[in-house]
């Protein structure tokens, strides 16, 4: 499959966007209006500029994302071969997994988990 | 030229080019968008390869997990969304010469010893084998640094979460 | 549109391994450029990942060259380390902005003795 399919995606995702701008940019008709330059043409105008300081929490909740992301992409390999290894592979995992649940434990009780 | 030897030099300049604007870059935010662009044109060499887990795990660890790690301290730790001043010319000139020096030198130690250009001998690796590679125990087994990784994985979870919270308390 | 497919399957084998290593010498490079001119620790961050992306192009290239298996778990394992090393790292960088104001390196010459 690699390299023909990686074509077509390419191919089928220029033609989409390419296309979809031109059929627009060639029927629509084209109005200028003050309003449509906004970032909401409804609702409150926005207050401030952009680059504010996040919370950190938003930081711990990408982190623990990112450990658990971590774990579930060693578990694909596992999946496909749990059937041929059997019992010995399951204890492995179960291993792993509560490795890392303890981590878990850990956030909770810190109170990494919850939303300030 | 074959259309798979087009794609290769497409995606890999794409790298390339996206690697030399994420180090020259003087804002800090263009700077993880285009580390972003280089590591998904990764995923398409992975993808080239006919490695299409690895693909898959490289969009999701890298993209979807370190890039918005990284984005989310930006956000922390910057001021303003202001400009980084460039790197005096001398320090930029020493670093390029050295790391110029560095790829000849790793480049003639390629064109030493690289294999013999055998084009059939290209087969990918299946995720099966990969599973059997993380699971098994005895030669070419890594049961062992699997188990250790999890602990390496819990190790920086419970740092980063202690050091990150002792800041939030004062 | 099969028959499509098919025939460029037969053309992907066509790209030696040589070239992938070209690249991740060139790749590998340009994050140790970035390393030693930047001065703002997150570019810094941002550079290992080039090198350690590299390190891992060229770990795939070889494994699926040599048909080994063995290539593509330590890429897994390197992976992982990244994803460690970008976890701990940041969280201490956010520390030294709390106490500092700043994330440049060339700020933290106190622990050169």
């Amino acid at each position: 499959m690699g390299a023909g399919s990686l074509i077509l995606l390419i191919i089928c995702g220029v033609l989409f966007s390419v296309g979809g701008i031109l059929v627009a940019k060639l029927f629509g008709p084209s109005s200028y209006n003050e309003q449509k330059l906004e970032a909401y043409e409804c609702g409150v105008p926005t207050e401030g500029g952009t680059w504010i300081q996040y919370n950190v929490g938003y930081y711990l909740f990408a982190l623990i994302f990112l450990i658990f992301d971590v774990e579930i992409v060693f578990l694909f390999p596992w999946a496909v071969v749990i059937r041929e290894m059997g019992v010995i592979a399951f204890l492995e995992v179960l291993i792993f997994v509560f490795i890392l649940f303890l981590g878990l434990l850990y956030a909770w009780k810190k109170g990494a988990l919850k939303w300030v | 030229m074959t259309i798979a030897n087009f794609i290769f030099y497409l995606v890999s300049s794409m790298i390339l080019v996206f690697g030399v604007l994420t180090i020259s870059t003087r804002q800090l935010f263009r700077s993880a968008i285009y580390l972003l662009f280089s590591l998904i044109n990764v995923a398409a060499l992975f993808f080239l390869m006919d490695n299409e887990f690895l693909a898959a795990v490289q969009v999701v660890v890298y993209v979807g997990g370190i890039i918005v790690l990284i984005l989310f301290s930006l956000f922390l730790t910057q001021q303003a969304g202001l400009k980084l001043p460039l790197p005096g010319l001398g320090r930029s000139m020493m670093a390029g010469l050295l790391s110029f020096f560095g790829f000849v030198l790793l480049f003639s130690l390629l064109l030493a010893a690289s294999p013999e250009a055998d084009e059939n001998s290209f087969s990918a690796i299946t995720m099966k084998e990969i599973g059997f590679g993380l699971l098994n125990f005895g030669k070419n087994g890594y049961v062992l640094p699997f188990e250790v990784v999890s602990i390496l994985l819990l190790a920086a979870m419970i740092g980063a979460i202690a050091i990150a919270f002792k800041t939030k308390k004062e | 549109m099969n028959y499509f497919l098919s025939n460029l399957t037969l053309l992907n084998i066509t790209v030696p391994v040589q070239w992938y290593l070209y690249l991740s010498a060139a790749l590998f490079c340009i994050g140790v450029a970035g390393a030693l001119t930047r001065r703002n620790a997150i570019i810094l961050f941002m550079s290992v990942e080039l090198m350690l992306n590299a390190v891992n192009l060229l770990m795939v290239a070889f494994s699926n060259h040599l048909g080994d298996a063995s290539g593509q778990v330590f890429v897994f394992f390197v992976m992982v380390v990244a994803a460690a090393e970008v976890a701990v790292g940041l969280a201490i960088l956010m520390m030294i902005y709390r106490n500092t104001g700043s994330v440049d390196v060339g700020f933290l010459k106190k622990l050169k003795w």
